[in-house]
């Protein structure tokens, strides 16, 4: 095994091109207890977190950049942040517990890899278990499905990014919005590869201004205790001047469910068609009815309290 | 291999590291500062929490090479010299500490949060430390300690200006009686607590054995199958590998109970439960060790399963089986037990109330958060030394004996500072046994530490439980019978299960009077890791359903649940109905209290739709009247030893886990025997130098291991004043000591304790005395009358306030007022500190936590998935010691750790019903459950429901 420290992103991704089966780290909260597990099995750790470029945050009319490498920490508390966009705050408070947060980055969030009670085992539970779909066995265990793997996405910060309009640059490639990193598939969750280096997440400022000071964006995410847990549904909305109501979740399916300028308030509509993006099955601690219906109740609570601030 | 350069606590260091090698490990196993701890090496539970730049990171998921040229602050760095940090100080001060594992981390976490926001609010710090999991002390403590910091006056000196700020907000809140005690019945911290915030205190895994071996285990991937074959030729051959050992190699049965020897230190011919032990390997390192076991090639046939209780109750062919010795009964049951107390009385009339209620509970782990350790060495002339994270060194000493076929006297097992067990570390363990095994076979030192996965897979914890009970009243509110059917399922092996099976039937028969009592208990083998004893063993379970009957029937009634308890509360100094024999009862008094503090009268029935309040009742024994083993010795002894330097040495076998028994015991004798705090030094635990005491469990250590203290106390004082009585000619009844001073009634003889000693010691030497406690014979002659026995027994009643989301089914417990009658409370913060810890526990079974399986598999065996409550899931403790004065206790004193712990699921359940109409029997309460639970009563109660597809329930 090895552990490199490049200092700029160039030299990271030809570390990346010359070595096999490498991963990056950037906080290291995803992918050291995946190692630990034995879900990944990475021979050369490329660390990312001295890039200086990879860090910090930019605010000026046209955009409002993050890097990749910046911590959840640090987003929570930068007051650009804080003032302009709440409910990114909002969303990076909610995750994990502080510890986690003080070392846990922007990036990695967004390109965390999906969960499911069934995956997210030691290699003793998954020999016992016979391996799941996920783990190249030939069935999921949760559905029983040969062919599809639901494990879920998890990200917190990308409803809001993509309520947002946010794009991610990605190192030697153009920049693609947020929902486009990811492909549906729970076996492969991620349009870019492994050696990929996202490096900023950028947030367009054109409209955000006509909507007064900052946009109006509900969030709000279910799970089981106030702390440490991973989400079972996150739902960001955002009702813009136009009077259209954007909606992104995690916590459904593999990838973000999004619905872009829905007209209709009717929440069972607007949840109707949320879920036909994706599946959701029993594989977190909140079973499938429970977050079928948080979700309408979710997207209904956001579209009363959108109303409200936006009358 | 890289050279990493740290400055840790201002000291630049550099290590030679591997590049997977975590921080933590970089801290512990490099640097040799273990303050820092591991408890999950998943990121799950903070107790490895270092600063890193400043920054609380938790190093157990943190590649060392991360932080090349970091700075790092450790536990060890946080004090100035011997001048504690005021947050360590207020921690110690607060008693914001039990076992002291969890206490690095938050005690850095502190620091971190009052370097950026010296005024923290309570939610910010509740906020702040919400990373840090805490098992012991329910976090209100640690909340007023890092609170207490942040408010005190900047301008003065920090030390100083603290210990003004903590007299003030440290003042009781609870109602102390009028004592002439001078040592007994003050807030005092733990005397070790320094020890636990400095990082200084050592738990087994921190101990560094030189030339020690890592033993790592291979764990049965069958839930029940026979073993073929085990091939352990690739594992012999790996680097590092010293020895191999199969289950063939340790044949010898063991279990804690006598009547239970079903177990092996590793399967021997079949396994019984997916992560069984079934081989070992002792090798150079931890990392030899782990990747070797992964060599032994194991073949299973299968055998078929019984996951649950209803597969376990099903006829099963003898070959099926999990244990040879149910056959006699046709299916798995280990064990069932049957009981009628008092007259039966006649069919009921139409003028009684009946209610039954079914309950199902899911099994619950201890979750301490010390992983399971051991490290064993064998010399000829010493023999065995065990050093273990036990709370039954003398239990272990016999089992090591029995399986490695030693005689006692070459078995010798200490139990160092362990981070708390909560019955988790209460039976002797096959790592103990195995450790022990490559101890005496290579001749080297032999360590092993569990992953927090394989403590869950060892578990012991509380049993699934699946109840139905039915209690009868009539329309006055007298209570008249109950009856009771309880299937419990015990896991592969007995462990404690024949007394759980008892203690789930017998421990109804108070604290209420009733005419009839009967219940039919049966505990059966499942093919999932073993229950035994928790927190509150045997009664937690059926508490909850009995509150619940009794809430359910005066609401029925029409009657108030407090004035419904009060109605039917046994006496003190009474018999029920199984000859249990009741002293000392202060649960009037608790009733009352927390009625009062809660504002019950205003609140119940009366809170707006979601909200709600709820009350129940508790009764437990403290300790077990009957030893686990028959034999004539006393259940505790306690020595103390009294040299020429005057300092009071108290041995004792009692294990100290984290609840504060070496206090305890250090109160006891200097009350007993008139001198300061300060003058006593408790040696305990370590089979070789201390008498017996049958260990921590069954909330038996302050009653019994108190009174033999006390015991030995006054005969030693009785010796000291004899001596001093022969040399001044006065009667020794004339003579008293106090203070550190030995008087007489008229002053004409005033000495110091040193004068005294010299006299005492003069031509004799050494002072020596033994004092010892044995209960009194106790209970009836009929079949099970030994079950429950205690020589007194505590009791409690709790209030909780809770509010419904009634949209999400979000359950949010918001107050809970307790009361635990303690006897008396030798130490009101250390009281406080077990009564907070319980509710933090029993709040957990309420709303959050359950083991769960599929397909025998444990499928959150980690801290992410096993959800104990954080600091921001936990209401505000309304905190009240009722003291009754137990006539046996010592000065009064009876338990406080375990019984405390009942009445809070049941209050919860109780207040959920108040705020949204539902009776909720299966725990735990999540949102989801409880929202499922409001929509089935909108469905078919009389509640309407004003839109359907909104799914929304209205009071009407």
């Amino acid at each position: 095994m090895s552990y490199f420290i490049p200092w700029n992103v160039e030299e990271a991704a030809v570390l990346a091109h010359t070595n096999e089966n490498i991963a990056y780290l950037a906080g290291g909260t995803d992918l050291m207890v995946r190692q630990s597990l034995g879900l990944e099995s990475a021979k050369h750790i490329i660390d990312l977190s001295k890039i200086t470029d990879l860090r910090g945050i930019a605010m000026n009319d046209e955009e409002l950049s993050i890097g990749a490498a910046t911590t959840l920490a640090e987003l929570a508390s930068n007051s650009i942040i804080q003032t302009t966009f709440p409910a990114l705050a909002e969303a990076a408070l909610s995750i994990a517990s502080p510890p986690i947060r003080n070392s846990a980055t922007v990036g990695g969030n967004l390109l965390c890899e999906n969960r499911c009670i069934y995956y997210d085992q030691s290699e003793f539970w998954q020999e016992a278990a016979g391996g799941c779909l996920k783990c190249g066995a030939e069935v999921c265990i949760a559905t029983g499905s040969a062919k599809q793997c639901y494990s879920v996405f998890i990200s917190d910060l990308a409803p809001v990014l993509i309520c947002l309009d946010a794009y991610v640059e990605i190192l030697h490639h153009s920049p693609k919005p947020v929902e486009a990193l990811y492909t549906g598939d729970g076996l492969n969750p991620l349009t870019i590869s492994k050696r990929d280096i996202v490096t900023r997440i950028v947030i367009p400022m054109r409209g955000v201004q006509n909507e007064r000071t900052t946009p109006q964006i509900f969030f709000q995410k279910h799970r089981p205790r106030a702390s440490v847990d991973f989400t079972n549904l996150t739902v960001a909305m955002r009702r813009t001047i136009h009077d259209d109501i954007t909606i992104a979740a995690s916590g459904i399916g593999p990838r973000p469910a999004v619905l872009r300028n829905a007209t209709s308030e009717n929440a069972d509509v607007l949840t109707t068609s949320l879920l036909k993006q994706s599946k959701i099955i029993d594989n977190l601690s909140y079973r499938r009815p429970y977050r079928k219906e948080m979700l309408g109740e979710t997207i209904a609570e956001g579209i009363a309290t959108l109303r409200k601030v936006l009358p | 291999m890289q050279t990493l350069k740290l400055s840790i606590n201002g000291h630049e260091q550099r290590f030679l590291v591997e590049e997977e090698e975590t921080l933590a490990n970089v801290l512990r196993g490099k640097a040799h500062l273990t303050g820092t701890k591991l408890g999950c090496e998943q990121g799950s539970c903070g107790a490895c929490t270092v600063l890193v730049n400043g920054q609380p990171t938790l190093s157990c998921i943190t590649p060392a090479l991360k932080y090349q040229d970091a700075t790092i602050l450790t536990i060890e760095g946080v004090a100035d010299g011997r001048t504690l940090h005021p947050v360590q100080q207020a921690f110690v001060e607060y008693g914001a500490l039990q076992c002291g594992y969890c206490t690095p981390g938050l005690v850095l976490t502190a620091c971190a949060l009052l370097e950026r926001n010296l005024h923290p609010t309570r939610a910010e710090i509740a906020e702040a430390i919400s990373g840090n999991l805490c098992r012991c002390t329910g976090y209100q403590k640690i909340i007023d300690a890092i609170e207490a910091v942040g408010s005190r006056d900047p301008s003065t000196s920090s030390g100083q200006a603290l210990q003004v700020t903590v007299a003030e907000r440290n003042s009781p809140r609870t109602k102390s009686r009028v004592s002439d005690f001078d040592i007994i019945g003050k807030r005092r911290p733990l005397l070790d607590s320094r020890k636990k915030v400095t990082g200084e205190a050592k738990f087994t895994d921190d101990i560094f054995v030189p030339n020690a071996l890592f033993c790592a285990f291979l764990r049965s991937t069958e839930p029940h199958a026979t073993i073929e074959s085990i091939d352990t030729s690739a594992a012999l051959a790996m680097p590092g590998v010293r020895a191999v050992a199969t289950g063939r190699d340790l044949t010898e049965t063991f279990g804690v109970l006598p009547i239970s020897q079903d177990q092996t230190a590793m399967a021997v011919e079949k396994v019984r439960f997916i992560g069984e032990i079934v081989a070992a390997v002792a090798a150079e390192t931890e990392k030899e060790a782990r990747e070797a076991v992964k060599k032994i090639v194991m073949r299973y046939k299968p055998l078929p399963t019984a996951f649950t209780w209803q597969e376990a109750l099903q006829p099963t062919e003898p070959a099926a089986l999990i244990h040879a010795h149910s056959a006699k009964h046709g299916y798995n049951l280990h064990k069932q037990a049957e009981m009628h107390l008092g007259e039966r009385l006649l069919s009921p009339g139409k003028r009684e109330l009946t209610s039954t209620m079914e309950f199902d509970f899911p099994g619950i782990n201890h979750a301490f958060l010390e992983l399971h350790a051991a490290f064993a060495t064998w010399e000829d002339y010493d023999g065995l030394t065990l050093t273990s994270a036990t709370q039954v060194p003398h239990y272990v000493q016999r089992a090591l004996a029995k399986v490695l076929h030693l005689p006692l006297e070459k078995v010798r097992v200490i139990k160092p500072f362990v981070g708390s067990g909560f019955g988790g570390k209460g039976d002797p363990f096959a790592h103990e046994i195995i450790v022990s095994y490559f101890a005496m076979k290579t001749g080297r030192p032999v360590r092993t530490r569990l992953k927090r996965e394989e403590v869950f897979l060892t578990n012991h914890g509380r049993h699934p439980t699946h109840l139905s009970l039915t209690a009868r009243m009539d329309r006055s509110g007298k209570l008249l019978g109950a009856d009771a059917d309880i299937v419990i399922d015990g896991g592969a092996y007995g462990s404690f299960g024949v007394v759980t099976t008892y203690y789930n039937g017998v421990l109804l028969q108070a604290p209420y009077a009733l005419e009839e009592y009967g219940f039919r208990s049966r505990r059966v083998y499942t093919n999932k890791p073993p229950c035994g004893a928790m927190r509150g063993h045997g009664g937690v379970n059926p508490r909850f359903a009995m509150e619940s009957v009794i809430d359910d029937l005066a609401h029925k009634a029409g009657i108030d649940p407090c004035d419904l308890r009060l109605q039917n509360l046994l006496p003190s100094n009474t018999l029920t109905l199984g000859q249990f024999r009741i002293t000392s009862n202060g649960l009037r008094e608790a009733i009352e209290t927390v009625r009062k503090d809660s504002q019950w009268d205003e609140k119940h029935g009366k809170l707006p739709f979601g909200r709600g309040i709820g009350m129940a009742c508790s009764f437990y024994i403290s300790g077990s009247a009957l030893p686990i083993i028959w034999n004539d010795l006393p259940q505790s002894v306690v020595h103390l030893k009294v040299d020429f330097d005057g300092r009071v040495v108290i041995y004792s076998g009692a294990s100290d886990i984290g609840q504060g028994s070496n206090t305890m015991l250090a109160l006891v004798v200097a009350e007993e025997l008139g001198v300061s705090l300060e003058k006593t030094f408790v040696h305990a635990a370590d089979t070789r130098f201390t008498p017996v005491d049958l260990g921590s469990y069954s909330s038996r250590v302050t009653f019994m291991a108190g009174n033999a203290a006390k015991n030995a106390a006054t005969k030693m004082r009785e010796t000291i004043l004899e001596a001093v009585a022969r040399r001044t000619e006065t009667p020794a009844v004339n003579l008293a000591i106090r203070s550190d001073r030995i008087q007489s009634a008229d002053k004409t003889i005033d000495l110091s304790w040193d004068e005294a000693i010299a006299i005492a010691t003069a031509h004799r030497g050494a002072l020596a005395t033994s004092g010892w406690y044995l209960s009194p014979k106790l209970g009836g002659d009929f079949k099970g009358a030994g079950a429950g026995l205690s020589p007194s027994y505590s009791f409690g009643a709790m209030i909780a306030e809770v509010e419904v989301n009634t949209e999400t089914g979000a359950l949010r417990v918001l107050d809970l007022w307790g009361g635990h009658d303690c006897g008396r409370a030798l130490n009101p913060l250390a009281v406080e500190g077990q009564l907070e810890g319980s509710w933090h526990m029993g709040m957990g079974q309420a709303v959050s936590e359950a083991m769960e399986f599929y397909d025998g598999m444990l499928l959150n065996a980690n801290f992410l998935d096993y959800r104990i409550p954080t600091s921001v899931d936990i209401p505000e403790f309304h905190t009240h010691i009722i003291e009754s004065i137990d006539p046996e206790g010592p000065f009064g004193a009876k338990e406080c750790g375990e019984g405390a712990l009942h009445p809070v699921i049941p209050a919860i359940a109780n207040a959920v019903f108040d705020a949204v109409g539902v009776r909720m029997t299966r725990l735990p309460i999540t949102a989801e459950s409880l929202l499922m639970a409001m929509k089935n009563k909108a469905d078919h109660g009389s509640r309407k429901v004003t839109s359907l597809t909104k799914k929304r329930v209205v009071k009407v």
